[in-house]
C-alpha cells in the first residue's frame, strides 16, 4: 500500500493521516493504529509529520465564558420557541461588582512573591513550576481567560504571567506591558495584578494597566467598579470608574485624575486612537500596532499633531487617512514603510 | 424566582445546561459518529442539540472572531446559526460531519452579517492583516526537534505574509481537520484541486523564505515537487 512509501512530508500532505492526528476516532484510530503495528519502521516518519502538523494553531485564540456559553443557548432556546422574531443577546453585563468595597491594606510581606521581576525577563525557565506565561508580539493582541475566568486583553508586546491555579486566599499575576482586565468579582480572593514594584489589587471590576518598561510611568485606568493601587511603602490610591491612576517610578509617588476611557480602552476593539499626538508618536504606535517598520525619509516634513480615530482599518487606509491631513505621501513594501 | 428564571430553568432542564462539568448530560454520544448523532437531532432530540451545542460553540466561536473584531457580531451569529438548527431542524440535509456542515453555515453567516453591517467601512478590509494569523509553536516537545527555532520564526513569518485566505486554509487543514474537499466547499471554492493548490502554493511560498540547509526546507520541497 502507499504508506509504506511515505516520508513525514507525504503523510503531512495526507488529508487521512492530518485527520487521524487531529480528530481521532474509533475508526481511524483502528486503521492507523493497526497499520503502524504491522509497520514499525515508519514510526520516526509518522511522528516527524506529527510534529509538523501539531505545530500550526491560531496566533488568538478566542473562547466564550461559561455566562457567554449559557447566555446564548438560553436565547436560542428562547427564540426558537417563540419560532421566529429576533431576539437581542442579552447586553452585555460587565461581570458582577461585589456589592461593598472594604478597605484592606495589604502588607508586602504577606503576599506571595513569586514573581520576580529580575528573574521573569529572560529566563522562563526558571519559572516556578505550573506558571503560564503568555506574551504577544508587535502587531498581536490576545485574550486570555484566567483560571478562575477573569479575561485578559494583551495589547501588543505585552506578557502575562499566573499560576495555572489560583491561591485559595488570593489570585495573583504579573503583567509587562498592557493589558484589560474583567475581573471575576470574589471578595474573598482579592486580584491583584503586579507591574513592577506598583500592585494593583481589585475585588471585581474591568480596568486597564499600562506598564512598559521604556516609560516613567504605570497607569491603571478603571472602566467599572473599583481598584487600589498600592507601592511598597504603602502609599496607596483608590481609583474609580474613569479615573486614571498614575504611578511615577522615579519617586514613587501616585497621582491620578479623570479620563475620557475612549481614548485608553478603546485598542482593545481594534479601535486606534490619537489625541493631539505628535507624528513620531503616531508613528510609533503604528509600527506596534501592525508590526511594521516606519522610515522617515524627509524628517522636517513631519511636524504637526494629530487627531483621529480609527476602527478595525488596514494600515493603508490608515496612512492614507493620516497623511491626508498631515501631508505626506507613503509607500507600504511588506513590513517596511516609507514616509516622504 | 422570577417568571424567565423559572423558564429559563425548565429549558435547561430539558436539554442540559451546557457548561455543565458534572456530568449532568453525560456524553453517550461521543461513541456515535456524526451522522447517526446528526439525524438523532433532527429527530427531535434535545440532549443530541445540546451536545452539538457544547462540542461546537466555542470552536465556533473561535473561528469567527478570526473574520473580525466586532466579537458581538460573532456571537450574534453563532446564536442565529443555532436559532435557525433547532427551528429548522426537521428540514434540514444529512452530513457525515457536523464540524464540516457547521463551519460553512457559519462562515457565510457572518460574511453576510459583516456586510449587512457596514458595507462601505468592510469592503477592503475582510482580509484585513490581522484574520486567521498563524503561529507556529513550540509546543510538542519531541526528542529530535524538526523545526528549530529560527525555522520556526521564519515560517511564522513567511506565513504572516501569505494572503488571509491561505492562511485561513492552513488552519482549516492543519488545525481543525478539514479534507480538501471540504476546505473547497467552506471557502467556495469551485474546484477542489483549488484547494490542494492553495496548501501547496502556501508551503511553496513558505520553502522561499527557509533557510537552506536545514530538513524542513527540503520536506517543504519535496511536498512542492512530488504532485
Amino acid at each position: 500500500m502507499k504508506y509504506k512509501q511515505y516520508a513525514a512530508s507525504d503523510f503531512v500532505k495526507d488529508e487521512y493521516f492530518v485527520q487521524w492526528i487531529i480528530n481521532p476516532n474509533p475508526e481511524r484510530n483502528f486503521f492507523w493504529k493497526e497499520w503502524l503495528k504491522q509497520n514499525p519502521e515508519k514510526f520516526e516518519e509518522v511522528q516527524n509529520a506529527k510534529q509538523i502538523i501539531s505545530s500550526f494553531k491560531y496566533k488568538n485564540q478566542y473562547t466564550l465564558s461559561d455566562q457567554e456559553l449559557n447566555d446564548i443557548f438560553h436565547n436560542v432556546i428562547s427564540t426558537s420557541s417563540k419560532k421566529r422574531g429576533s431576539v437581542k443577546l442579552i447586553p452585555k453585563k460587565l461581570l458582577k461588582i461585589a456589592a461593598a468595597i472594604s478597605l484592606i491594606i495589604l502588607s508586602a510581606v504577606a503576599l506571595f512573591n513569586y514573581f520576580d521581576p529580575v528573574v521573569l525577563d529572560n529566563q522562563s525557565a526558571h519559572l516556578a513550576p505550573n506558571i503560564i506565561e503568555k506574551s504577544t508580539l508587535t502587531g498581536q493582541k490576545k485574550t486570555i481567560k484566567l483560571p478562575d475566568g477573569s479575561l485578559v486583553s494583551l495589547n501588543y508586546t505585552s506578557k502575562i504571567l499566573y499560576p495555572q491555579e489560583f491561591d485559595k486566599e488570593v489570585r495573583k499575576v504579573y503583567l509587562s506591558g498592557e493589558a484589560f482586565f474583567e475581573v471575576v468579582s470574589n471578595p474573598d480572593q482579592p486580584f491583584i495584578i503586579q507591574t513592577g514594584s506598583l500592585q494593583t489589587k481589585v475585588l471585581g471590576t474591568s480596568f486597564n494597566v499600562q506598564s512598559w518598561n521604556d516609560q516613567s510611568e504605570i497607569r491603571v485606568t478603571v472602566v467599572s467598579g473599583k481598584v487600589q493601587i498600592s507601592e511598597p511603602k504603602g502609599e496607596y490610591s483608590i481609583l474609580t470608574p474613569s479615573e486614571m491612576g498614575i504611578f511615577h517610578k522615579s519617586d514613587n509617588s501616585i497621582s491620578r485624575k479623570k479620563v475620557d476611557l475612549n481614548r485608553h480602552i478603546s485598542w482593545k476593539n481594534g479601535i486606534i486612537h490619537f489625541v493631539n499626538e505628535p507624528l513620531d508618536h503616531v508613528f510609533k504606535k503604528l509600527e506596534k500596532w501592525y508590526g511594521v517598520k516606519i522610515k522617515v525619509l524627509n524628517q522636517d516634513k513631519i511636524t504637526g499633531r494629530f487627531s483621529g480615530e480609527f476602527d478595525n482599518e488596514s494600515l493603508e487606509t490608515v496612512l492614507k487617512g493620516i497623511g491626508f491631513t498631515s501631508g505626506f505621501e507613503f509607500k507600504i513594501n511588506d513590513d517596511e514603510v516609507t514616509i516622504n | 424566582m422570577s417568571q424567565s428564571d423559572k423558564k429559563l430553568d425548565s429549558a435547561f432542564a430539558k436539554y442540559g445546561r451546557p457548561s455543565s462539568k458534572d456530568g449532568e448530560t453525560k456524553d453517550y454520544l461521543i461513541y456515535k459518529d456524526d451522522a447517526t448523532v446528526w439525524n438523532e437531532f433532527k429527530s427531535g432530540s434535545d440532549r443530541a442539540f445540546t451536545h452539538i451545542y457544547k462540542n461546537y460553540a466555542n470552536i465556533l466561536y473561535n473561528y469567527g472572531c478570526q473574520f473580525t473584531h466586532h466579537h458581538d457580531l460573532v456571537k450574534d451569529s453563532l446564536q442565529e446559526l443555532f436559532s435557525e438548527l433547532l427551528v429548522n431542524r426537521k428540514k434540514l440535509g444529512s452530513t457525515n460531519s457536523i464540524k464540516y456542515y457547521l463551519f460553512k453555515s457559519i462562515r457565510r453567516k457572518i460574511l453576510r452579517n459583516k456586510q449587512k453591517e457596514d458595507s462601505a467601512k468592510l469592503r477592503d478590509s475582510f482580509y484585513y492583516d490581522s484574520h486567521f494569523e498563524v503561529e507556529v509553536s513550540a509546543e510538542m516537545k519531541a526528542i529530535k526537534d524538526i523545526l528549530q527555532e529560527e525555522q520556526r520564526r521564519n515560517l511564522q513569518k513567511a506565513i504572516a505574509k501569505l494572503p488571509a485566505k491561505q492562511r485561513e486554509a492552513i488552519l482549516l487543514y492543519f488545525y481543525e481537520g478539514f479534507s480538501y474537499e471540504q476546505i473547497a466547499e467552506i471557502l467556495s471554492m469551485s474546484v477542489v484541486k483549488s484547494a490542494r493548490a492553495i496548501i501547496y502554493r502556501a508551503i511553496d511560498n513558505l520553502g522561499k523564505y527557509l533557510n537552506n540547509d536545514n530538513s524542513l526546507s527540503i520536506l517543504l520541497l519535496m511536498l512542492i515537487y512530488s504532485q
